[in-house]
């Protein structure tokens, strides 16, 4: 009771397996992630990176094993639902709808705070971090380049004001040059107090951002640790990182 | 005279495609959030018709002082439960299986719906009144205040439909579901309300159009024949995949109808629209408003 600074668990995932049919994508796998930490889940192509997102996310439910937020159980709740407790997705692929504008997108991102406040006065914040979707504001969200359509999954998914925030993938198909500003926006979303778990193909560059990293092989937790020792390790090293 | 005439089809057109709109938005509506074709909107529009029907005849019989006035809101009432209750009971349970076997629940409503009306209120034919009567005459233009009335109802479930599609958040939540339905249940979007909503609201569209259809062709099971086809033809024609296609589709339906049987023949009039239909189908293959539906991932 004395120590005040206990560490909140703000998503804990234990043991879950998932399928595919018959076929298994995730065996047993385990993830905690404390209140304003930025977690990184590696993995190659196939790994099963994307199937342990939608287990969290409800998208896909799980055979064994739980899911729990801020310490409440939300195993097999669906998405709607976990949306509406603080949780957001930044799926693979950005999955912005393109037929609205860049305006309605980030609208439809505010749909759990509907009640609580007005879509407009949040707008202006989610601006001065992606000054070019200012100037979209019109444009359909479907004519927007591939980074630009990444910048507006991230800022329809902080229209949310989530407590976590999941990002799959992010970097994938862009330019080194706006995977770098991409990676700066989501530090310094994480320093604004929201805690990030994020999917990367890219360990380089997701170790020199996390805190600590988990790294997927065919569905089984290989290695985990904080970023800075897995970055050091030979194996990892060998495996992710490129160097021989 | 020439003029007069002229002016009469035009206003009996929009009359009538005002109606061909609202059946064939409620289609639309329906179909671009669930992926349902609901052939058994006629039908269904029908039933409440005879519904309304039956509230307006025990209303008159009882005395009541505003017999229509109670029919019209009771049919606002029963569509809206009508809708939400098939969509509850034979559309959310199919929602996994395919394209084909959502066709095929919709097909069977038309059976059961029909059935159903058949044997709870019998196969005769019943005279329902307009909801506005009487007729006006400007030097020989005869106008019935009722086709104003139509249209006027019409453009304001339209009007009211739009606005909320365009600019509520609800509504926008409504274009997401049809886009991205996934998706849109990672925004915190119920997307079975969403569904929900849709049948609600498309039922309550056939309904009006089957109350503001019931003076010409009477109160019968085969009443919306003509409506229904119609309605999804003008869908077609003005584009599955957007809002307004459907009620400019409706709109050009009715008129052309009305011309092409007044001024060159009534034998030739349905043969002469559906040819001008597949013309135009073939220089727009996705209809006047329409594009090519985007792939859903
Ligand atoms: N919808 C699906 N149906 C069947 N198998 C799938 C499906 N999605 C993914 N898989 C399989 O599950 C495994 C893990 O996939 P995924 O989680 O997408 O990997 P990652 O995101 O790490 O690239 C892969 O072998 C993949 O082929
Ligand atoms: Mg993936």
């Amino acid at each position: 009771m004395e120590n005040t600074s206990v560490e909140t668990e703000m998503l804990t995932v234990r043991n879950i397996s998932a399928y595919y049919g018959n076929i298994q994508a995730l065996d047993s796998v385990s993830i905690k992630i404390l209140a304003g930490e930025i977690v990184s889940l590696l993995g190659a192509n196939g790994a099963g990176k994307t199937t342990t997102l939608k287990v969290i996310t409800g998208q896909l439910k799980t055979r064994r094993g739980e899911v729990r937020l801020s310490g409440r159980d939300i195993t097999g709740e669906d998405p709607e639902k976990i949306a509406n407790l603080g949780l957001t997705m930044i799926p693979e692929g950005r999955k912005i709808f393109p037929e609205l504008s860049v305006r309605e997108n980030l609208k439809i991102g505010y749909y759990t705070r509907r009640k609580k406040g007005s879509w407009q006065d949040k707008l202006p914040e989610v601006f001065e971090i992606f000054p070019v979707l200012e100037d979209r504001q019109e444009q359909s969200g479907g004519t927007l380049s591939g980074g630009e359509q990444q910048m507006l999954a991230i800022a329809r998914g902080l229209m949310a004001e989530p407590r976590i925030m999941l990002l799959d993938e992010p970097s994938l198909g862009l330019a080194p040059m706006i995977v770098k500003k991409i990676f700066e926006i989501i530090k310094n979303i994480n320093q604004e107090g929201t805690t990030i778990l994020l999917v990367e193909q890219n360990a380089n560059l997701a170790l020199k951002l996390a805190d600590r990293a988990y790294i997927l092989e065919t569905g089984r937790l290989v290695h985990s640790g904080p970023a800075r020792e897995l970055s050091q390790d030979e194996k990892v090293r060998e495996a992710y990182l490129g160097s021989r | 005279m020439g003029r007069i005439i002229f002016i009469q089809n035009i206003i009996g057109g929009l009359e009538t495609g005002s109606l061909y709109a609202l059946a064939a938005l409620g289609v639309v509506l329906i179909y671009r959030v669930s992926d349902v074709t609901n052939f058994a909107q006629g039908e269904m529009a029908m039933f409440s018709t005879f519904v309304t029907f039956t509230v307006w005849t025990y209303s008159r019989a009882a005395g009541y002082s505003y017999p229509y006035l109670i029919a019209f809101f009771s049919a606002l009432i029963f569509s809206a439960v009508f809708g939400y209750l098939i969509e509850r009971v034979f559309i959310r349970p199919t929602t996994e299986s395919s394209l084909l076997g959502k066709m095929i629940v919709t097909f069977g409503l038309i059976l059961i719906v029909n059935g159903s009306a058949s044997a709870i209120f019998g196969t005769d034919s019943h005279y329902l009144q307009r909801a506005v009567g009487g007729t006006i005459i400007i030097s020989n233009l005869v106008i019935r205040p009722h086709s104003f009335f139509v249209i006027f109802l019409a453009l304001v479930i339209m009007g009211v439909l739009f606005y909320m599609i365009k600019y509520t958040m609800f509504g926008v939540a409504i274009r997401a579901t049809a886009q991205d339905r996934e998706t849109a249940r990672l925004m915190g979007v119920n997307t079975i309300k969403v569904t929900a909503f849709t049948w609600i609201m498309a039922t309550i569209m056939g309904a009006m159009a089957g109350l503001m259809i019931a003076p010409a062709t009477n109160v019968s099971t085969g009443m919306m024949a003509d409506v229904h086809l119609k309605s999804f033809i003008a869908a077609v024609l003005g584009g599955f995949t957007s809002f307004v296609g459907p009620v400019i589709g409706g709109l050009i339906i009715g008129v052309m109808d009305n011309l092409v049987g007044y001024y060159i023949s009534t034998n030739w009039q349905t043969v002469i629209v559906y040819g001008i239909l597949i013309l135009i189908l073939i220089f727009k293959p996705y209809g006047l408003f329409g594009t090519r539906p985007q792939k859903k991932v």
